[in-house]
């Protein structure tokens, strides 16, 4: 009888108990302390968070896909030559990432048309989207928020030789809708460079004619356009777009100046202002999946841009560099960052779900 | 002369303790404030778990009074030599917490009730640092817990997860 109720016990501790142990989880550790019992389990978690602070990683190919926890120093299996997957990952490329789930575009073989889905690593799970009738290989393409949220759009942004056009859909939707977008001149039209979804706005942005920052307000379905930062550097290239704790920030490297320059837009002022200090945070670009993350003061990673292609060397900058080295040294590779080698796969930064998600 | 308060434990034992160290609790402080502390306090807390949360509230009392009287010659000598004396004092904390887990399931709840943000603050750290690494089986055992789920509720729970169960 005794053994009974003191069973019972740790069996009930409250949400809030919980919500505050799970605080000062990591996730995987919070993934296994809900599978202790029913109760843990049911718990609302609502605003928990994980304390990872680096982003994981995900490497793949075909037949194979691994998840590296930076936090833990750990590789995961998630699947392993596992055949009914094969076909999904063939030839697959990397639209965007956000909330645990990548965005991928698959070229179908016998028809022209893409297929695009979602992939989670964390539950292996794929939710497919309508197909497209264009090659996206030029194309931006970003969405809002996790695929299993109502909230959830997805944009493909894409340009032909007379107009830009918006692509939008919802998980679960049966075709895109196709949406021109307005303000065209006589120029060339190329399409957006990057684009991010921010608060109710997708900003997109185009560094090449013309140079310029459209948003979209999603609900409103209305376009607006503003100034593009000054170009002060000299030649400008890789332009990347990210967004943290509901900022936009734009990174770029000023070529001649031979330096890095991150802007943050002020929606209320409609303006850019130059970023004069990152505060402990660390900025992994890249074209696809562009992440800011807070890092512990002073530890190796803070007041650091990571930029690049995953197979490449990186670009590695320590703020207190970033406005005078050249780029050229030191370039760590990334299994000397990360710690481990990832070989010929396929590889993105990928930030795990919230509990609640 | 310090203000002393009654405590009552649910088990009807006193504690008399001084207002500055029983004021941590903002339970307790917000009673005392409205004037509904007078004669005993009763406490749903028993007597084995509040002696711990007394201690717990001794503790840092103590290192607040020290701090205010120190003047700064050798006071970072004095603070690194303390902060040692804490941290040992914590271990020790903790280790019977460990040892002892309905009182650590006990003095959650309490600090929870009273309204002791550093004293909850400091169980939570310890619980998590208690499971992190470790499988739910080895939670379940660490701290007496039954696995409620049929079998076919945890086979899926393990599978939407796969790859952090794995050993």
């Amino acid at each position: 009888m005794e053994n009974k109720v003191k069973r019972k016990l740790w069996f009930g501790l409250p949400d809030d108990i919980i919500r505050l142990i799970m605080n000062r989880l990591y996730y995987v550790d919070q993934i296994r302390f809900r599978a202790v019992c029913k109760s843990w389990r049911e718990a609302n978690v609502d605003g928990v968070k994980y304390t990872d602070k680096l982003p994981w990683m995900m490497a793949f190919n075909s037949s194979c896909c691994l998840l590296y926890d930076p936090n833990n120093k750990r590789k995961y299996t998630v699947f392993n030559d596992w055949s009914s997957r094969r076909e999904k990952f063939i030839g697959v490329k990397t639209l965007d990432g956000k909330n645990g789930w990548m965005l991928f575009c698959r070229e179908e073989s016998i028809s022209t048309t893409n297929s695009l889905f979602f992939y989670s690593p964390f539950i292996d799970s794929i939710i497919e989207l309508p197909k497209l009738w264009f090659d996206i290989c030029t194309c931006s393409a970003t969405f809002s928020t996790t695929p299993l949220s109502p909230d959830c759009v997805v944009f493909v942004l894409r340009a032909d030789t007379k107009m830009r056009y918006i692509c939008i859909c919802k998980p679960g939707d049966e075709r895109w809708t196709k949406l021109r977008i307005p303000g065209s001149s006589s120029k060339s039209k190329l399409c957006f460079d990057d684009a991010e979804y921010v608060d109710g706005l997708l900003y997109c942005i185009s560094s090449f004619c013309p140079t310029e920052m459209c948003t979209f307000n999603v609900a409103r379905r209305e376009w607006k356009t503003y100034a593009y930062p000054p170009n002060t550097g000299g030649w400008r290239c890789s332009d990347y777009l990210t967004e943290f704790d509901g900022n936009l920030f734009l990174s770029h490297y000023l070529a001649d100046a031979g330096r890095w320059r991150v802007l943050r837009f002020d929606p209320s002022r409609m303006d850019w202002f130059k970023v004069e200090n990152l505060d402990d945070k660390l900025l992994l670009l890249n074209r696809r999946v562009s992440i800011c993350c807070p890092v512990d003061k002073g530890s190796e990673f803070s007041n650091t841009i990571l930029a690049g292609r995953f197979s490449d060397r990186y670009i590695y900058i320590k703020e207190s560099e970033y406005e005078s080295r050249r780029p050229s040294h030191p370039k760590p590779k990334l299994s000397q960052i990360y710690d481990w080698n990832v070989g010929k796969l396929i590889c993105f930064w990928i930030q795990p779900p919230l509990p609640s998600c | 002369m310090a203000i002393m308060y009654a405590l009552k434990s649910s088990d009807n034992e006193i504690f008399e303790v001084e207002q500055k160290v029983i004021e941590q609790s903002e339970t307790i402080k917000k009673m005392i404030e409205d004037g509904a502390a007078t004669g005993e306090i009763p406490l749903q807390v028993s007597s084995k778990t509040l002696a711990k949360v007394l201690e717990w509230c001794k503790q840092r009392q103590h290192k607040t009074v020290e701090n205010e009287n120190d003047d700064n010659k050798g006071k970072r000598k004095k603070e690194r030599d303390e902060d040692d004396d804490i941290k040992e004092w914590e271990n020790k904390f903790s280790d019977e917490l460990k040892a002892d887990k309905d009182v650590l399931f006990d003095l959650l709840l309490a600090s929870n009730y009273l309204d002791l943000p550093a004293l909850l603050s400091f169980l939570c750290q310890l619980v998590a640092d208690m499971v992190a690494g470790k499988m739910p089986e080895e939670i379940r055992r660490m701290f007496n817990i039954e696995n409620d789920f049929t079998p076919e509720e945890e086979k899926a729970i393990t599978a939407e997860h796969g790859w952090a169960f794995q050993p």
